[in-house]
């Protein structure tokens, strides 16, 4: 049955994560983008509580249910995500876990490897964090040109190459970067690796400095002569011998983006959320009921307020079929799509009705600026139209 | 181990929070609030636990007005007491439910993870 | 709970509508649209799988469906052809003002008949008066063209008279003899015999008004909320329509030594058609969900539905037509059809603009404003 209802255990996902960010997240909101940096101290207050937006915690408490529910994962990690981002998209990325390198492990990890990577979390130990590093300078949404090597060796590999733009590198206890055995093999070649903080011949050369999102660690990581062990190549030698032809460190990149595409989609939802509340409820105390100004508010709003929806319905479709276990990737990249366009120009809107106060420092000023790599990350908007055409013209045989 | 946890009356159970909280006030010095405990299923109950002045104290029934109503069932009281239920992973299961002040029920989820309770079992 | 997944009623029946629409309307849109009619078997057949009495009350021997069910019925069905389906006997948007109050007396007199009905929206006093009278009103004057006003013989107008007052009249020809303008009908929706309906001092007495003031606004909004959803339904099967027919087009012809889909310019195209499509289609299912559930926002839901499917549905259309290149301008395929069907389509009840600035109204105010 068709239904857009929340179910209890969905609603208070929604206002536990909504609390969070209302009473911890936006109180340092502007101090963290001011800073560029979210105060350890904050951070080490947070792991305690043990907000996590990891899908796995939210997915596992449907099934140790004992009945057999219908698993929820997905629905509830888009919709404490739309929460998280309403706060602070910056801060939502840079709280303590396993972060965008949590999929593949989960993915494709050995159970020892999911064991010794994903026990470090603990809301009883000092904030660590995961990260996923497969973009470089020459490869972003060509994948399949990345130039990072690993090169194979007594007892592992040793990995020479520099990721860029990847979410708390610097910070991150292990990250999952992506190389190449053989650049000749193409995406056949590529395989993931766990590399931890603190090998030699592995540093971050710089964090960089954005247009928004400023409170999160971007960072470059380089890798020279730096050996990584059989037992930190993902899922082992047996992954990819058993696979064949199969999927190789480049599905391993592409499969988890069904999952991870809805829940930025949710989070440039709720930036967007957060700027046009602020707004309508200025409008509402400050402007006129009636005549021109107030119909001209009327009609950008509503505009603003049904791309919102949109997004949203969307996005939660996404996260449905996914939790159904139905294919959802043309889903995924659609709603992806139109939420991180629709990010930036309902933020544009908002700053329009604010007038020149929205130049300052303000928050829906930095919501504008943090809403722009929406679009970018994660996949561009091109590359997400690439794929819903590619999804679109299969059935007639042709490959777009 | 003289008693398993699934041997004691939640009655007990309840004195044993009251009393190891009043051992040891320091992470509850200045926190005032009050919560009502509904414990669901056989051998549930209703237990409020108030904290005012440094003290804790507990009383059975739900008579007085609560900031925040936590509901969860007897099974998962106990393993939440043996520190095997992580408090904020059964919030968002909704193993545990809310009703009322988040921020509170999250601040005696933080406060009742710092004692050790069962150790006093 | 979050569920995209129609229920196995609604499957049945959009699989029923989806064959019918596919075998029967698209083949003879093109007749459909030089005739200026849908063909009377064609109706009969559609009347006898119950398509005309979606939205009629079971008490009327209509099939009651909620909104939700019918905006997927409604799509399945345009997907075939939109002028067909505008151009059907049957209640019409006079079901939906019987939906909206079930209990008027006036209402009760028609359960054995079997009208063609016609919704005449006329909020503003000029080509057509409405003017109070001792037992009444009087009605002169010529109106906006109207769906069916060809060929209707049941008319719900919602008016307002010299007064400014609401008033909301039902009359049906028989009785109230009113004359059909036919004008030069180009654009689209050529079925849907749409005509002014003139009125020579007609005297309308007190037995046929549905109700004035606040009530006659509280059953147009509600109704009009309900008509809306089912409109946009009808966009959204249009969209599909074109973007099948686009996709499979594109699929297949060939430009500078590949398929045209290769193209991104094309293909990103084709991806915004579905991403549009795709947008409008949830906005109507969940404002359906919101007004069959009577929910608060339910009618502001309405409003950004129609508004989002009268957007969209113009540029799919559109996109169709210039996918197709200089073949999409000429009448051998339907997508030039199609086009001026959604134009059309958007032109009939609220404009596109006026629904923004409504929907807006109900988010700043929680109410329509005064305009």
């Amino acid at each position: 049955m068709i239904s857009y209802e929340l179910e209890p255990q969905q609603q208070q996902v929604k206002e536990i994560v909504h609390w969070f960010a209302e009473n911890e997240m936006r109180p340092i909101s502007m101090l963290a983008d001011k800073l560029a940096n979210v105060p350890d101290d904050w951070l080490r207050k947070v792991n305690n509580i043990g907000i996590s937006m990891s899908t796995s915690t939210l997915g596992e408490g449907s099934k140790s249910e004992g009945q057999k529910k219908e698993r929820q994962g997905n629905r509830l990690a888009v919709i404490a995500t739309e929460e998280l981002a309403w706060g602070d998209a910056a801060i939502a990325l840079t709280l303590p876990g396993p972060g965008l390198g949590g999929p593949p492990i989960q993915h494709s990890g050995t159970p020892e490897q999911k064991q010794r990577f994903l026990s470090i979390f603990s809301r009883d130990e000092e904030p660590r964090w995961g990260a996923y590093a497969l973009t470089e300078p020459e490869a972003g949404s060509d994948v399949s040109g990345i130039q990072t090597t690993a090169v194979k060796t007594k007892g592992g590999y040793i990995l020479n190459g520099q990721k860029i733009f990847i979410t708390n590198g610097k910070r991150a206890s292990w990250v999952v970067a992506f190389a190449t055995i053989n650049k000749e093999l193409g995406r056949a070649g590529h395989r993931a690796f766990v590399v931890e903080k603190g090998t030699p011949g592995f540093s971050c050369s710089r964090v960089a400095h954005k247009m928004g999102l400023r409170a999160s660690e971007t960072a470059e990581l380089v890798f020279e002569d730096c050996f990584v062990p059989d037992e930190n190549l993902l899922g082992g030698e047996e992954y990819y011998e058993s696979k064949g032809s199969g999927p190789s460190g480049f599905r391993v990149a592409m499969k988890t983006f069904d999952t991870t595409r809805p829940i930025i989609a949710a989070m440039a939802t709720g930036i967007a959320r957060g700027a046009y509340e602020y707004t309508i409820d200025l409008i509402k105390k400050e402007y006129p009921l009636h005549g021109r100004q107030f119909q001209m508010a009327a009609e950008t709003l509503a505009s603003i307020q049904q791309s919102i929806e949109a997004a949203r319905l969307l996005t939660w479709e996404s996260a449905w079929k996914a939790d159904l276990g139905l294919p959802n990737a043309k889903e995924a990249a659609m709603c992806k799509a139109f939420a991180g366009k629709m990010a930036l120009e309902s933020t544009s809107k908002c700053l329009e009705l604010l007038g020149p106060i929205g130049l300052e420092n303000h928050i829906v000023e930095k919501m504008y600026r943090d809403a722009k790599i929406f679009d970018i990350f994660e996949g561009t908007n091109q590359i997400q139209q690439l794929i819903v055409a590619r999804h679109l013209y299969e059935p007639f045989g042709i490959r777009v | 181990m003289t008693k398993t946890i699934e041997e004691y009356s939640l009655s007990e159970l309840f004195n044993k929070i009251e009393a190891t909280l009043n051992e040891n006030s320091g992470p509850i010095e200045g926190f005032t609030a009050s919560y009502l405990f509904d414990i669901t299923g056989d051998g549930g109950g209703q237990y409020q636990l108030r904290f005012q002045d440094g003290k804790a104290s507990v009383e059975a029934g739900a008579e007085a007005p609560a900031d925040c109503t936590l509901s969860m069932s007897l099974a998962s009281f106990h393993d939440f007491m043996l520190g095997k239920l992580n408090g904020t992973v059964a919030f968002m299961t909704g193993k545990l439910k809310i009703k009322g002040d988040i921020g509170k029920a999250l601040k005696i989820e933080g406060i009742l993870r710092q004692y050790n309770v069962k150790e006093h079992l | 709970m979050i569920s995209f997944m129609p229920n196995e009623d609604e499957i049945s029946f959009v699989d029923v509508a989806k064959s019918f629409a596919i075998e029967h309307l698209r083949p003879r849109s093109r007749l459909i649209e030089e005739t200026g009619e849908v063909p009377d078997d064609m109706a009969g057949k559609l009347q006898e799988l119950g398509f005309t009495t979606l939205e009629l009350l079971e008490s009327f021997d209509g099939l009651e469906l909620p909104l939700v069910s019918q905006v997927q019925v409604l799509e399945a069905l345009s997907f075939g052809d939109l002028a067909a389906v505008q151009g059907l006997p049957g209640f019409n948007e006079t079901a939906s003002f019987i939906r909206a109050n079930p209990e008027n007396p006036l209402f009760v007199s028609l359960k054995d008949k079997r009208p063609t009905g016609s919704l005449l929206v006329n909020p503003f006093h000029h080509s057509l008066t409405i003017q109070t009278n001792r037992n009444g009103y009087r009605l002169n004057g010529v109106s906006i063209p109207v769906k069916m006003g060809e060929v209707s013989t049941l008319l719900i107008i919602a008016g307002v008279d010299e007064n400014r007052e609401d008033v909301l009249l039902l009359l049906e020809k028989e009785t109230h003899q009113w004359k059909s303008v036919i004008g030069d009908r180009r654009l689209g929706l050529l079925a849907s015999k749409c005509a002014r309906l003139q009125f020579d001092q007609l005297e309308v007495p007190e037995d046929c008004v549905l109700a004035r003031g606040e009530a006659a606004r509280q059953v147009t909004r509600d109704a009009l909320a309900r008509i809306r959803i089912l409109e946009a339904a009808k966009e959204v099967g249009t969209m599909a329509a074109a973007l099948a027919y686009a996709t499979e087009y594109t699929a297949g012809r060939k430009a500078f030594g590949q398929e045209i889909a290769k193209f991104q310019g094309v293909s990103f195209t084709a991806a915004q058609m579905a991403i549009q499509t795709q947008g409008a289609r949830n906005l109507v299912w969940h404002a359906a969900k919101k007004l069959d559930d009577q929910e608060p926002d339910a009618i502001q839901a309405s409003l950004s539905a129609l508004h989002f499917a009268h957007r969209a549905v113009r540029f799919v259309t559109d996109s169709a037509v210039q996918l197709l290149g200089g073949h999409g301008y000429v009448q051998d395929h339907p997508v030039e059809k199609w086009m001026r069907d959604a134009q059309a389509q958007v032109n009939l009840w609220e404009s596109e603009t006026e629904l923004l600035v409504k929907s807006g109204e109900y988010l700043l105010l929680g109410k329509e404003g005064n305009g």
